[in-house]
């Protein structure tokens, strides 16, 4: 069953839901697909927060004393009057923050709120990994072969050769612009968003939803 | 209205659970100022919400707001 024909509806929500609350509790954040492709494309900036990123978390203490200086500069001195002497230990340190705030929030609060942010390597293999798996299943099916045919209505409307392909590069370009003016994709906002009842992304699935029937019944009425 | 009522009734950063910084704030008393005025409250205000809307990713030194902490003193 899982490698002939299209899944049950109840198998492909069971998986979506594996995997939507699988992300959360593994990698302690929301599953944004978009989000991690977009980190691929100014990897410049990426290797320098990765590198920033690494210097916070090698000197957490000077670290801390750096936030509690910024502190007093953005509240006012009195704001950290109360805080122990530098070192003093008895309070946890920043790098205890995760572990502790992820056990007094729990994932079901905020994802588990405190997760260290993944590296691009980790994001890297979650990416192939999803490339791979589609393949596997298609090798598996005996089905696979590079094709531009995206079903017998789109092939009816712009064929299977250079045309289709410009049609398919334009809608992929449509794609990134609505995923980047809207802050995330369907996953990123139809799984993650709208399962935390986020407003925005209960409005962004609403109406990519709603666009994507009614282009579906435009051109359904157009072949008609 | 008691303390928990009224911080359930609070705004709260839809960023949170991808936010690096939200969890440092969150333990040394002092800190928690920053997760109060920004993260429960005006986080409309914080940079690193408004860069994230803005489609850039903020950057880990990035302070909510709009200063960053001098890395210079870390090494980098």
């Amino acid at each position: 069953m899982l490698t002939s024909g299209h899944w049950p509806w109840w198998l492909g929500a069971a998986s979506l839901a594996v995997v939507t609350v699988g992300s959360c509790i593994v990698a302690r954040r929301p599953l944004g697909v978009s989000g991690i492709v977009g980190r691929f494309v100014d990897l410049r900036a990426e290797f320098e927060s990765e590198r920033r990123r690494r210097a916070m978390e090698e000197n957490e203490a000077a670290l801390e004393a750096m936030l509690l200086a910024a502190t007093a500069e953005a509240f006012g001195p009195a704001a950290v009057a109360q805080e122990p002497t530098a070192g003093a230990r008895a309070l946890p340190t920043i790098s205890d923050a995760p572990r502790a705030v992820a056990s007094s929030r729990g994932c079901g609060n905020a994802c588990g709120s405190a997760a260290e942010r993944p590296t691009l390597a980790a994001h890297a293999v979650f990416l192939f990994a999803i490339v791979a798996g589609g393949l596997a299943v298609q090798l598996a099916r005996g089905a696979w072969r590079p094709t531009l045919d995206m079903g017998p209505t789109f092939a009816a409307l712009f064929g299977t050769g250079g045309w289709a392909a410009a049609v398919l590069g334009v809608g992929g370009v449509l794609v990134g612009l609505g995923t980047t003016l809207s802050g995330g994709c369907s996953t990123g906002h139809g799984l993650s968003g709208c399962s935390r009842l986020q407003p925005a992304s209960v409005a962004a699935t609403v109406t990519f939803m709603a666009a994507g029937m009614a282009v579906s019944a435009l051109l359904e009425g157009v072949l008609s | 209205m008691i303390p928990d009522q009224a911080a359930k009734l609070q705004p709260r950063c839809s960023h949170i659970s991808s936010c690096e910084l939200f969890p440092k704030f969150g333990l040394r008393g002092s800190l928690k100022v920053w997760q109060t005025f920004y993260c429960h409250g005006n986080f409309e205000g914080c940079a690193r919400y408004r860069s994230s809307l803005a489609g850039r990713p903020p950057s880990p030194n990035l302070l909510p707001n709009g200063r960053e902490l001098d890395l210079k003193l870390l090494g980098v």
